[in-house]
């Protein structure tokens, strides 16, 4: 306690020598010892009732644990003044009565009276009584005034540690705050600034001081030329103002800032407290993100365009050479060489194949921008059309579905099917030539999602296929054995992907293969619910 | 009455397309069909117009009773021409039917908007592109019942 206060042995002597208290003093105070014991205790009731006559330190008083014990205590705390030597072990002693008073509520001024009375009362009874050490020692009067003012003096210090060591917090907050504090005087003239302005806007604290709020302030983008004195009125009005800042650097570069201002009291005239934080790196995060928004959605349109373009422009040049082959076909099979024969099944064969090619692709680039809002969709329903879609494969197959029950999902029901059509259809084609297709159909929640498994009995992949199966036009297989164009799971991903979900497989070869998908379930007057119903009532009022 | 049923000479068909490849398969799908029929082609909007108008050149032109417009073309695209015939009170009963490679949504909408009478998208498949215009005429000639061309629109004829 005394080290945070500084007071060591040297400012211990220091304020000894300053009172003019000698060592011979602090010895022959003792003398009055014997005394004190004898009339301390009638000092402490007289104390006492003095305290007890003001109501408000009355009421400290009376809410001490037991008014004996605090009588006897204080009553040791005068004889303890008279009984030397007043080392640092003292010191101590005297810095925890000053807490203690302090703990109880009782101000320094009253203890500083007190002491005011005890030595008054001291002096009195040392004249009046017939064997008083005072008669043989006349100068031990000054040493008990010195004691008692060295002694009222560490109890002061008790008080205003803690008061200190919170102004010592605040003013380290202030200095080191992530934000510049300005704090100005009633006239926009700044009386106080941390150190974290020379960071931000380059002067330092002491430079700031005494300068006006004018000659940093550029303008106020939300409060166009209105200018600071508007500053102040909205934060007297409103309690504070918030808002974007135009400053001037020392480098004599702008600042774009965030602040606050708070009036230090009801006026403006009183002062006001300015915070601000630098916006150059949000602005510049901002404009990035702006930039690849744009992008994003410049990419998005670039996409839906070269939709339009393949769906037209490259269909067109393609369907003549489908036509056209097939027309030679049609006219001339037979009639030419069996070779011709063969070239001419090659042009249609490949012409009809890239036909596909586009459809899939135009498939795969519409599932964004084409696809309809997020609304409840029945899973169970979904599956069924997907299966009435399939049921010829699955008849001409033999396969048995097994399904599970299937929940309600937040969902495009028409990409849902497309998803169940798509897994369904795989497990049906990659189906092992000894058995019929076994599929099993399940979900079940887990976490915040629904996790679906579409398991089978089929062909199985490797490991190392896992993640080549999901990119568009990647087959394992050739077209002879199955074919396909290497859209589906491609097609399938980016439906999972766009339903917020995520899909995967699990497999190894010859023992079948499970897909297995997340989609977000639908939650009866959940904030999904709100947000949905926002997205549909969205989409209603922006039809043609 | 149908459109057989109602005319004693071959079947007016008016093809306004550029590319002379739809316009040879047209021509062989049409060639197998049991209707007379005779096909005129043109293959920009600007005389299409001109020709349904019998502005010169086309002054002898004849009415035809079904229009097959595709929707890009050249000078004044379809969607354009199909605007002004459905505005035209002597055209606009002239069935018309779209037969274009667009499947794009925004087309089909828009083309509907103008008051097409079909739209169409062209098969890539050969057969299938031959059972599509067969279809489109039987369907305009033989089944669906279409109104007398009155006064108003044969005095344009003359």
């Amino acid at each position: 306690m005394a080290e945070r206060l500084n007071l060591s042995g040297d400012e211990i002597r220091k304020r000894k020598s300053f009172l003019g208290l000698s060592g011979e003093e602090e010895i022959s105070i003792n003398l009055l010892r014997p005394q004190f014991q004898k009339t301390v205790p009638a000092f402490v009731t007289l104390l006492h009732q003095r305290i007890r006559s003001f109501p408000e330190t009355a009421r400290i008083l009376e809410k001490a644990h037991s008014q004996s014990w605090l009588h006897s205590r204080q009553a040791e705390y005068f004889i303890e003044l008279v009984s030397g030597p007043y080392d640092m072990s003292y010191v101590h002693n005297r810095l925890a009565v000053g807490i203690s008073h302090q703990e109880i509520g009782l101000g320094p001024e009253w203890v500083q009276a007190s002491f005011g009375l005890f030595l008054e009362w001291a002096c009195r009874i040392l004249r009046e009584e017939p064997d008083s050490p005072l008669s043989a020692n006349p100068r031990l009067a000054d040493s008990l005034a010195k004691i008692t003012l060295f002694d009222s003096g560490l109890v002061m210090d008790s008080y205003f540690m803690a008061e200190n060591e919170r102004n010592e917090v605040l003013s380290r907050i202030f200095e080191t705050n992530a934000e510049v504090v300005w704090i100005f005087d009633g006239k926009w003239t700044l009386r106080h600034a941390n150190k974290t302005s020379e960071k931000i806007i380059g002067w330092t604290p002491s430079e700031l001081v005494g300068k006006s709020f004018e000659d940093f302030l550029v303008k106020s983008p939300a409060l166009s030329d209105h200018g600071k004195g508007r500053l102040a009125e909205i934060a007297a009005c409103e309690g504070h103002w918030e808002g974007e800042l135009l400053l001037t650097h020392r480098n004599g570069s702008e600042l774009a800032v965030w602040a606050t201002l708070h009036l230090l009291d009801e006026t403006p005239e009183s002062g006001m407290i300015l915070e601000f934080r630098d916006r150059t790196a949000e602005k510049q995060m901002e404009r990035e993100l702006l930039q690849k928004t744009n992008d994003l959605l410049r990419s998005n349109r670039d996409l839906e365009q070269f939709a339009y373009v393949a769906s037209h422009d490259l269909q067109e040049p393609l369907r003549m050479v489908t036509s056209y082959t097939q027309l030679l076909a049609r006219r001339y099979e037979g009639r030419l060489s069996d070779e011709a024969d063969e070239f001419i099944r090659f042009a249609v064969d490949g012409a009809i194949r890239m036909q596909a090619l586009i459809n899939a692709l135009l498939t795969y680039s519409r599932v964004d921008t084409r696809g309809r809002p997020l609304i409840e969709t029945e899973t169970g329903v979904a599956l069924d059309h997907a299966l009435e879609n399939l049921s010829f494969a699955i008849r001409e197959s033999g396969a048995e579905i097994d399904r599970g029950p299937l929940p309600r999902v937040v969902g495009d029901p028409v990409q849902i099917m497309q998803l169940f059509q798509n897994v369904v259809g795989n497990a049906l084609k990659f189906r092992s030539p000894d058995r019929p297709p076994r599929i099993t159909i399940r979900a079940e929640k887990e976490g915040q999602f629904c996790l679906f498994s579409v398991s089978d009995n089929g062909i199985g992949i490797a490991p190392q296929y896992f993640e080549r199966i999901f990119t568009i036009f990647q087959r394992l297989h050739t077209r002879e054995e199955y074919p396909g164009t290497g859209i589906g799971l491609a097609l399938c991903q980016r439906i999972v992907e766009r339903h917020g979900g995520s899909i995967s497989v699990r497999s190894s070869p010859g023992e079948g293969a499970t897909f297995l998908f997340t989609l977000k379930p639908f939650e009866e007057g959940g904030a999904t619910n709100a947000s949905l119903s926002q997205n549909v009532s969205f989409q209603k009022g922006s039809k043609p | 009455m149908t459109l057989i049923e109602q005319v004693g000479r071959p079947v007016e068909f008016l093809l306004v397309e550029d590319n002379p490849g739809d316009v040879r398969l047209t021509r062989e799908a049409l060639k197998d069909s049991k209707v007379r029929n005779n096909l005129n082609v043109l293959g920009d909007g600007i005389s299409a117009l001109a020709y349904l108008r019998r502005d010169s050149p086309y002054e002898n032109a004849l009415r035809p009773d079904i229009i097959l417009l595709d929707l890009n073309l050249p000078k004044m695209d379809g969607r354009e021409v199909l605007s002004k015939i459905k505005a035209d009170r002597a055209l606009r009963r002239i069935p018309v039917v779209v037969i274009t490679s667009s499947e794009a949504e925004q087309d089909i909408l828009r083309t509907y908007d103008l008051h097409v009478n079909c739209y169409v998208t062209k098969p890539v498949d050969l057969d299938q592109f031959i059972k599509v215009v067969q279809s489109i005429e039987s369907f305009w000639l033989t089944i669906v019942q279409l109104p007398m061309p009155d006064e108003s629109e044969s005095s344009s004829r003359d």
